[in-house]
């Protein structure tokens, strides 16, 4: 290593000057990325030492040496920490680190979104984990099924599982929606849609899915702690909840889920197989297809975790259709691998020996889960442990092989040595033999009569020899594992130093450094092809000028701010420059804010918990009013009028604007999942609004709504005098909708205050409230918005072409889709009853 | 014991001969006792031999597409993606075809009529109530039935979601809080199945379990008067007066009742037939004084959790509190 | 919106939805078939016939075709889109990843249509009761 003194431009990147910065403030993707795994990979330890303990239990029957209590919390606490703590924030943090590098990026679009994400997902898994000190560790299952998990049959438990998931799934949805905008937006000149690497074809496609999944088990998440917590009735049968609601929103999280999870998995093993064969993948086209339908299918399957609750055979054969229909997809890729491997002559390293236990393991899971998609058979071996072997074999092997074979690819790049060979294929051989040995004879208890969940078996189910060999199997797993972890930590010290591209691999990360620098790349990349390190063509004559002129206005530079180039979501022509924040605290103090909200919450101190809201509301505020230091910066720089691009454009070239549109995601799945609800405990209603409670007038609301709809008019009238420079217009005209919002919030307490009933009164009354309080909510956050817009003109209204002018459009996205959002909820809460009475 | 109770008796061991399984795959989906469980036995092997074949040919592909000398350039047979359009979307989408058709046209709907026995059973954490309205009899943990037709069940839970399963004679089917699923099941042969719940419901899942004992028709009529006529007897009989006093003074009649006694309280299993009841527990273990001696006295210690609470009791009290359960019925 | 890039022949707007347009309305005819059978056979409907079949299958039928017309005209879409790319590319180069964008929605919706179709073939298995 020389000691030259850094670059200015050097400088800029660094993750932060003081430690304290470094560890709090860091915003850069790879350290937060590495943190990421290496949380992950505690939470996967102690998720599987606690699989451990129940295969202890379970060695033998009628065994008494964990109690019923103790194995409940177990398996609950086992599937929830490899399912949320585990698969998905493992791949984030993979994504977050490898992502950029792949598309030719210097970071993802929002650095301190990173940061959020990633404070979050740490303070959820310490609270969820927390419940061991008090001993109240949740029991009800990672699927929580109502009424267990409602507040008759559980504990504090449940709550530590409720309040600890939900800052998990903000942490995933705001990956989400990292991932999505970095792939939209970020990807180096050349780099069309055409030619995205399959593993950022695959993460696109489960960006989005994390957007609508995730959001619904959020509000379901929220409504079942609200039902815990200040007595709702959601999932209440004695007072018109249903039970069963919970098991529609939980699935239509839950399928989707198991797809986040597989379909990076499935891109990391569609980047190896090409690497090891020296050729491009077979049917291109094809794969990124067949993603398209997983991503689409995996919406329509959550039915079939229901087959046994007494629905109509009818509406039941409609999911075995479309579960049947995965199987196309997942045929497509398999024969993309095979192919791709045909008579190339492929080089047996570790991660591909990963990739081939991973196609034989997948293959059979996939093939058990073809059979339960078929309704009667499925009555079978539903809830057995047929479908504790059938989902192992496809999140072990569809996921964690796939998530080892990536390690054993990925780690030069990220630690910059080489991992052992040897030892690598002992930990292969040991986790292959061990998983089989393991999870195989599962299908054979599950025939015979063995149902999931249970601390122990009678023995005359004689299923001794099985619960044997399957224990053993589990630990044989367990050292495959730690002979990985060996292998790892050895490198660090004693591995072979890695070079830029050890493994002669074709894509973006393999041009970079080992480990790469914290700007990723000096000199933003041109790609001209599918496989841009393999064939390297000129650029075509049309796009020279610009891109060349873009490329070399961002070689190691700007030097005081962090910039990357922003391009076209189809073609990746440059289209901007992209402002990249600089080391925060407020990610991490609004993280904290949360943490201290749902504590609160937890407690049931509300007083904690508002302060804790405000405090993050603060924070948030804090990071999203761009200082005047780096403005500056951005404006005394030379690098927009060098490569001729904006740096803050105010349309679809901006990357904000791409966030509004996951944000629109993020709304309408809200509202969905909430009049989903509404209308499902409708249908099963004798009568609506339930015990005779007479439908709201509408007098009251009509005045209210309408005023609202009216912000909406005078909001259009002020972004037309914003964009024509008439600045007193535009803050007469939009403090206009402030008022009117402001008074459609005043009118909604005052309806509330006249209404005969309460959230506690029944199904409809927690319906009613808690959707007028989401919509109130987004009204609140809008006013928010069109504050600060207020505060941003007093100053900076010159700089319309700039932030202030992106502050606008963005304000005026978010309003829109909350006047329509308050149009749909109207229909639903006043107009609805009305209609089929 | 008198002569019909023999008669139970014999029929009750002839049936469990009969299950032909000699104690063991008696909770076993591969040993099917009724035609709608043995098209869902069928309906596996058909499906086990289809797809063990696709796993076979893929993982033969794998294995040839890795052994095969390289070429100059490497291609899939007949070119990338005809290979993947034909042998990992067409070929898959025909089989899934066919098995989505059989899948739905497979006969495993049962139904009866109105003549047909209706039994309601109601799960509990962690235990089966079980009630013949038209015959007015309630048990626990076991349900009998006529072997050879229909009966219909009424399936509903008092608190959690449970699920009802007896792999020998069909699939589950769930039971909630909110309402009743009606499922009909039917054995063909005479025999003791073994049903659990299937469904997670708490600290005592496990031991959840229950038996469904399938008589022949005369059999079957023949339990049904017994029962009848015993809960009468019993009440009649002075003997019992003394028992009766113990029962109630020690606490058991504020969770279980025993008809036509004070005893009314609808908490915990009802007792009236206690002493013909196969298992204590809900499937823990064989009913036999010496097991309830162990269950009454420490029933935390053999089902850790389950909600009933420890009885302080003396010797003699226990010894009569025995003896009456197992007179009963 | 202004600084929209001058596009060749076909709008994005098109393309997209020749993409996104058959998963759709895949996922549409879904759940409205599943609403249709749950609710409908809760409700009743699955009693009530008309010229032989029940309500429950007219109204499932119906959607099936609605949600089927919308994913082949998707479909159309995207081909009609490849096509016109195609032929209006001559001599400059070929806009690629619309083309690309095209050949996937006509694959993409073209195999949702099928599956909508597969999807309805239940309903034939219950005309007449639920």
């Amino acid at each position: 290593m020389t000691t030259r003194p850094l670059t200015e431009f050097e400088k800029t990147w660094s993750p932060g000057v003081s430690r304290a910065a470094r560890w709090f403030a860091v915003v850069n993707n790879q350290p937060l990325g590495k943190r990421y795994m290496l949380t992950a990979f505690v939470f996967f330890t102690i998720g599987g030492v606690l699989a451990l303990l129940m295969r202890v239990q379970l060695t033998v029957p009628e065994n008494n040496l964990i109690d019923p209590h103790v194995f409940n919390q177990l398996f609950t606490m086992h599937g929830s920490t490899m399912m949320f703590l585990f698969a998905v924030p493992f791949l984030e943090g993979l994504t977050l680190y490898i992502l950029p590098m792949m598309i030719g990026s210097r970071d993802v679009a929002f650095p301190r979104l990173t940061a959020f994400s990633y404070w979050t997902y740490l303070f959820g898994g310490i609270l969820f984990y927390s419940s061991f000190l008090f001993g109240t560790v949740p029991d009800a299952g990672w699927f929580a099924y109502t009424p267990l998990s409602g507040p008759r049959y559980s504990g504090l438990g449940v709550d530590f599982w409720l309040l600890g998931l939900s800052l998990v799934e903000i942490a995933g949805i705001t990956a989400g929606v990292e991932i999505v905008v970095t792939i939209l937006k970020l990807r180096a000149p050349g780099m069309t849609i055409s030619r995205m690497p399959l593993f950022v074809w695959a993460l696109l496609v489960t960006g989005v899915m994390i957007l609508f999944a995730f959001t619904t088990l959020l509000v379901a998440t929220v409504l079942l702690e609200m039902d815990r917590s200040i007595g709702t009735r959601f999932f209440d049968s004695a007072a018109g909840g249903n039970s069963l609601l919970w098991q529609h929103l939980f699935w239509f999280f839950g399928h989707p889920e198991v797809y986040i999870m597989f379909l990076p998995a499935t891109g990391i093993v569609s980047m190896i197989v090409p690497t090891f064969a020296q050729r491009p993948i077979a049917a291109y086209t094809l794969v990124a297809v067949a993603m398209m339908l997983i991503g689409f299918l995996s919406f329509g399957l959550w039915v079939h975790h229901m087959f046994t609750t007494g629905l109509p055979p009818m509406a039941m054969s409609f999911f075995t259709a479309a579960s049947l229909m995965i199987g196309i997809a997942s045929g497509a890729q398999v024969f993309a691998w095979i192919g791709t491997l045909w008579g190339a002559k492929p080089i047996f390293k570790t991660a591909l020996l990963f990739v081939f236990g991973f196609i034989f393991i997948f293959v059979f899971g996939g093939i058990t889960g073809v059979m339960i998609a078929v309704v009667p058979f499925d009555l079978q071996v539903h809830d057995t442990y047929f479908i504790v072997a059938h989902f192992h074999y496809v999140l072990i092997g569809g996921v964690v092989f796939p998530v080892f074979a990536g390690l054993h690819y990925w780690l030069p790049k990220i630690t910059g040595r080489m991992l052992s060979e040897t030892l690598g294929q002992w930990s292969f051989w040991l986790m292959f033999i061990g998983f089989n040995a393991a999870f195989f004879p599962m299908h054979i208890m599950g025939f015979l009569g063995m149902p999931r969940r249970v601390y122990t078996y009678p023995k005359s189910l004689g299923l001794t020899e099985e619960n044997v060999i399957a224990t053993i199997g589990s630990f044989v797993l367990g050292i495959g594992f730690l002979v990985f972890a060996g292998n790892w930590l050895r490198s660090l010290r004693r591995g072979e130093r890695a070079s830029e591209n050890p493994w002669h691999a074709h894509s973006l990360e393999w041009s970079t450094e080992s480990p790469p620098p914290n700007f990723t790349f000096g000199t933003p990349p041109i790609v001209t092809s599918r496989e841009p390190l393999w064939t390297k063509t000129e650029v075509p004559a049309p796009q020279n000028e610009n891109v060349l002129r873009a490329q070399k206005a961002l070689s190691n530079a700007p030097e005081r701010w962090r910039a990357t180039l922003a391009t076209d979501p189809l073609k990746a022509e440059p289209h901007a420059i992209q402002y990249l924040a600089g080391p925060s605290y407020q990610p991490f103090l609004a993280a904290l804010g949360f943490l201290t909200a749902f504590i609160g919450v937890l407690v049931k101190g509300y007083l904690v918990a508002a302060l804790g809201m405000i405090f993050a509301a603060g924070a948030i505020a804090v990071w999203l009013s761009p200082g005047k230091r780096w403005l500056q910066y951005v404006a005394s720089s030379p690098a927009s009028t060098e490569s001729g691009l904006p740096v803050h454009p105010n349309d679809r070239r901006s990357t904000a604007w791409w966030a509004m549109l996951c944000v629109y995601a993020i709304g309408i799945t809200c509202f969905g999942a909430l009049f989903f609800s509404y209308f499902y405990i409708r249908l099963f209603s004798a009568s609506w609004p339930q015990n005779g409670i007479a439908v709201p007038e509408l007098q009251l609301p009509l005045l209210s709504y309408g005023l609202l709809l009216a912000s909406a008019g005078t909001f259009y009238w002020a972004t037309r005098a914003f964009w024509a420079g008439k600045k007193k217009r535009t803050q007469i005209v939009l403090a206009g909708s402030f008022v009117l919002g402001a008074s459609f919030i005043a009118l909604e307490i005052l309806q509330f205050s006249q209404l005969e009933f309460s959230p506690r009164t029944n199904a409809y009354g927690s319906l009613f409230y808690v959707i007028s309080w989401t919509l109130d909510l987004f009204v609140l956050t809008g006013l928010a918005m069109i504050g600060a817009m207020q505060l941003r003109m007093l100053n900076f209204f010159e700089n319309r072409i700039g932030f202030t002018g992106l502050q606008m459009r963005i304000t005026a996205m978010f309003w829109y889709f909350t006047v329509i959002a308050a149009v749909a909820v109207f229909a639903v809460l006043y107009i609805s009853p009305r209609l089929f009475a | 014991m008198k002569a019909p109770q023999i008669r139970t008796a014999i029929a009750l061991m002839t049936a469990t001969l009969l299950c032909g399984c000699g104690g063991e795959h008696f909770q076993s989906v591969l040993h099917p006792a009724s035609p709608e469980a043995g098209e869902i036995s069928r309906l596996w092997w058909f499906m086990l031999a289809v797809c063990g074949t696709v796993f076979v040919i893929v993982i033969a592909l794998l294995i040839v597409a890795i052994g095969r000398r390289g070429n100059r350039k490497p291609q899939a047979p007949g070119g990338d993606a005809k290979f993947v359009l034909i042998g990992g979307m067409l070929i898959p989408g025909i089989i899934l075809f066919v098995l989505l058709i059989y899948s739905i046209s497979a006969k495993v709907v049962l139904t009866g009529d109105e003549r047909n026995l209706t039994i309601q059973v109601i799960g509990h954490q962690w235990w089966w109530e079980v009630r013949y309205p038209n015959q007015d009899i309630v048990i626990a943990n076991e349900i009998y039935i006529p072997v050879g037709e229909p009966v219909r069940l009424q399936l509903k839970s008092a608190d959690v979601i449970h699920s009802f399963w007896v792999p020998n004679l069909h699939g589950k089917m769930d039971m909630l809080p909110e309402h009743i699923n009606t499922f009909w099941i039917r054995a063909d042969k005479p025999g003791v199945y073994r049903g659990q719940c299937a469904e997670f419901c708490g600290a005592q899942h496990a031991w959840m379990a229950f038996e469904v004992v399938a008589l022949s028709t005369n059999d079957f009529q023949q339990w049904v008067s017994e029962r009848r006529k015993l809960a009468v007897e019993q009440v009649a009989s002075a003997e019992r007066k003394f028992s009766h006093e113990v029962y109630m003074r020690v606490g058991c009649g504020q969770c279980h009742a025993i008809k036509g006694t004070s005893a009314v309280a609808q908490i915990g299993p009802d007792l009236t037939h206690f002493g013909s009841r196969r298992t204590i527990g809900a499937g823990l273990m064989t009913n036999n004084t010496e097991t309830l001696t162990r269950w009454i006295l420490a029933p935390q210690k053999m089902k850790p959790g389950n909600l009933m609470p420890h009885t302080k009791l003396t010797d003699e009290e226990l010894q009569e509190l025995v003896a009456y359960l197992t007179s009963l019925k | 919106m202004e600084n929209e890039a001058p596009n060749t022949v076909v709008s994005r707007r098109t393309l997209w939805f020749g993409l996104l347009g058959g998963g759709s309305a895949w996922f549409f005819q879904l759940l409205a078939v599943w609403a249709i059978a749950e609710f409908g056979c809760v409700a009743g409907l699955g009693e009530i016939r008309r010229g032989g079949l029940t309500i429950v299958a007219w109204m499932a039928i119906a959607a099936s075709v609605l949600f089927f017309i919308g994913a082949l005209f998707a479909t159309f879409l995207a081909h009609r889109c490849g096509r016109n790319i195609q032929s209006n590319s001559r001599g400059i180069e070929m806009p690629e990843s619309e083309l690309f964008l095209a050949r996937t929605g006509f694959i993409t919706s073209g195999i949702f249509t099928i599956i909508i179709l597969v999807q309805s073939v239940p309903i034939f298995f219950y005309l007449k009761e639920c």
